[in-house]
C-alpha cells in the first residue's frame, strides 16, 4: 500500500499518447510513496516513489 | 544530422531513415537539427549552476524546492525545450535523507539540465536493482551511506523530471558560485555519488 505525497497536476495519459490518440484522456498524476518492503518483501528499509496516473490507482478503504 | 559524415553502419542506417521520414513529409531537416541542438545544449554544467546557486542563496533554494520550473527561469534555464514542457522537481539531500533517481520503464532524464544520460542509467541492471537494493547499488558506485541514512528512490514514471540537490561539501564555506559549481558532478545530480 502506498501513500500519495504529491499531486503533480493533470497530464495526458501515457497509454493513450503511445497509441497516437488525437485526444488522449487527461488525468491527475500522483507521486505515491511505497515502503520498499511492501513492494519487494524483506529486507526493505528504503522508500520508492512512483508517479502514477489516477486510473492506475485503487482507493484503499 | 547535417554536419555529420560518419560512414559507420549505424550512421548510414540513421541517414537512410531520416531521408525516408523527410520524403514522407513526417519531419524536416530543420526539425531534426532543432531537436539535436536541444539535446546537445543540455549539460550537467546547467544542473551544477542551479546547485551552486541553491548552496549560496537560501532564498533561491527555497524557491527551487517549492517550484523548480519557476526557479530555473532565474538562471535562464527551462524545461520547455522538448515537445511538451516537463514538470521539474528538485529533491534535497540532507544529513539524514539521500535521494537517487531512476527511470524503471526506460530512460527518462532531465537532459536539458544534465545532458545526455550515462549508459548505465539506461541499463536493465541499474533500473531493476536500484529500486530493490539501492544501498548495495550505491556502494558499488563507491557511495557508502551510513546505515541510519534514509534512502528515497525516485522513479521517473510519468511526465516529471527530477534532479538531486546534493549536500554542500564540508570546507567550502569560502568558495563562490563558480568554484562551487565546478565541484558538482553528474553522478551527484543523479544521486549515485556525493559531492
Amino acid at each position: 500500500m502506498g501513500e500519495v505525497v504529491e499531486i503533480q497536476g493533470t497530464w495526458p495519459l501515457a497509454d493513450d499518447r503511445a497509441q497516437g490518440f488525437a485526444e488522449p484522456r487527461v488525468e491527475p498524476v500522483y507521486t505515491v510513496r511505497f515502503p520498499a518492503g511492501a513492494l519487494w518483501g524483506p529486507p526493505g528499509g528504503h522508500w520508492v516513489q512512483v508517479e502514477l496516473w489516477e486510473s492506475y490507482l485503487e482507493v484503499v478503504a | 544530422m547535417s554536419g555529420h559524415h560518419s560512414d559507420s553502419e549505424i550512421a548510414v542506417r540513421v541517414r537512410r531513415l531520416e531521408e525516408r521520414l523527410i520524403d514522407a513529409g513526417l519531419t524536416s531537416d530543420e526539425q531534426l537539427d532543432g531537436i539535436i541542438g536541444q539535446i546537445l545544449s543540455g549539460s550537467p554544467a546547467n544542473g551544477a549552476r542551479v546547485v551552486a546557486r541553491a548552496w549560496v542563496d537560501p532564498a533561491f533554494r527555497g524557491r527551487l524546492l517549492a517550484d523548480a520550473n519557476q526557479a530555473l527561469g532565474e538562471l535562464d534555464l527551462s524545461m520547455s525545450t522538448g515537445p511538451q514542457t516537463q514538470r521539474f522537481t528538485v529533491v534535497e539531500n540532507t544529513p539524514t535523507v539521500h535521494n537517487v533517481l531512476v527511470c524503471t520503464l526506460c530512460s527518462c532524464y532531465p537532459i536539458g539540465l544534465l545532458g545526455p544520460s550515462p549508459s548505465w542509467y539506461k541499463s536493465e541492471a541499474y533500473r531493476a536493482r536500484v529500486v530493490r537494493e539501492p544501498r548495495a547499488v550505491l556502494a558499488e558506485f563507491g557511495l557508502e551511506l551510513p546505515a541510519e541514512t534514509e534512502i528515497v528512490v525516485h522513479d521517473t514514471s510519468a511526465e516529471s523530471r527530477h534532479m538531486v540537490l546534493p549536500l554542500r561539501p564540508e570546507g567550502t564555506a569560502g568558495l563562490g558560485e563558480a568554484d562551487l559549481s565546478a565541484l558538482v558532478t553528474r553522478e551527484g545530480l543523479i544521486g549515485t555519488a556525493a559531492v
